[in-house]
């Protein structure tokens, strides 16, 4: 599955998204994410699942479209 | 609801564009009230630099969902006419415009509750990046305060 990166998540990762084996839920995601990007762990950021954001344990289907958002700073 | 722009400007939002907007809305006979409001990158100090522009990236179809729906939660809660939001991509330097809200209500009192409240939605809830730009001495990420 392909996790899209912003703000300073790219910078961190060197590129805008990530290509990941297809996981169940957020929490194991994010558990392969930390271990390929340790620094993730000192980010604050929120997880978009098809554009919503979501809170707490969600399930992940293959096509879902998965985002990283990092605190907003728009305006 | 008003569907026919794009939010999102290429660069600063050019100053006629507030003009044009104002224009528009001289065939709405019921419209008494416009609120507008504009942000303006600032060169702020940073540590011994200063900011030159601000780069915006944003999550483009997520920003649009949610400008949707703070459409509707504004035109839920007060009698409004029309609401505009015009918000920059790529660099914006110091002095010039990378957010363009407008909202027209028949009074003026639901006009400015209702470009308040959408300027404070932008802020928290459009998923959209700031990287300020310390002219040839790097960058760092913009933080939103949310109370200023």
């Amino acid at each position: 599955m392909k996790i899209q990166l912003f703000g300073n998540l790219v910078d961190l990762a060197g590129k805008n998204h990530v290509e990941v084996e297809n996981q169940p839920t957020t929490d194991k995601l994010i558990e392969l994410l930390v271990t390929r990007f340790p620094e993730l762990k000192d980010h604050q950021f929120l997880i978009a699942v098809n554009h919503e954001v979501i809170s707490g344990k969600t399930e992940l289907h293959p096509c879902d479209e998965i985002a990283l958002l990092p605190p907003f700073s728009g305006g | 609801m008003s569907k026919d722009h794009s939010l999102f400007i290429d660069g600063s939002i050019p100053p006629d564009l507030v003009s044009t907007q104002i224009a528009k809305q001289q065939t709405d006979l019921r419209a008494g009230a416009h609120s507008i409001f504009l942000g303006q990158v600032r060169n702020d100090p940073i540590d011994e630099k200063r900011v030159h522009a601000i780069e915006y990236t944003a999550y483009e179809e997520m920003v649009l969902k949610e400008y949707e729906s703070i459409k509707e939660e504004l035109f839920d809660t007060y009698p409004l006419r029309t609401i505009e939001v015009f918000h920059s991509l790529g660099t914006v330097p110091a002095g010039e415009v990378s957010l363009f809200v407008i909202v027209t209500a028949e009074h003026r009192k639901e006009a400015i509750n209702a470009c308040r409240d959408a300027v404070n939605f932008i802020k928290k809830q459009f998923p959209i990046w700031g990287r300020e730009l310390l002219g040839d001495e790097g960058y760092q990420w913009k933080e939103n305060n949310f109370d200023e």
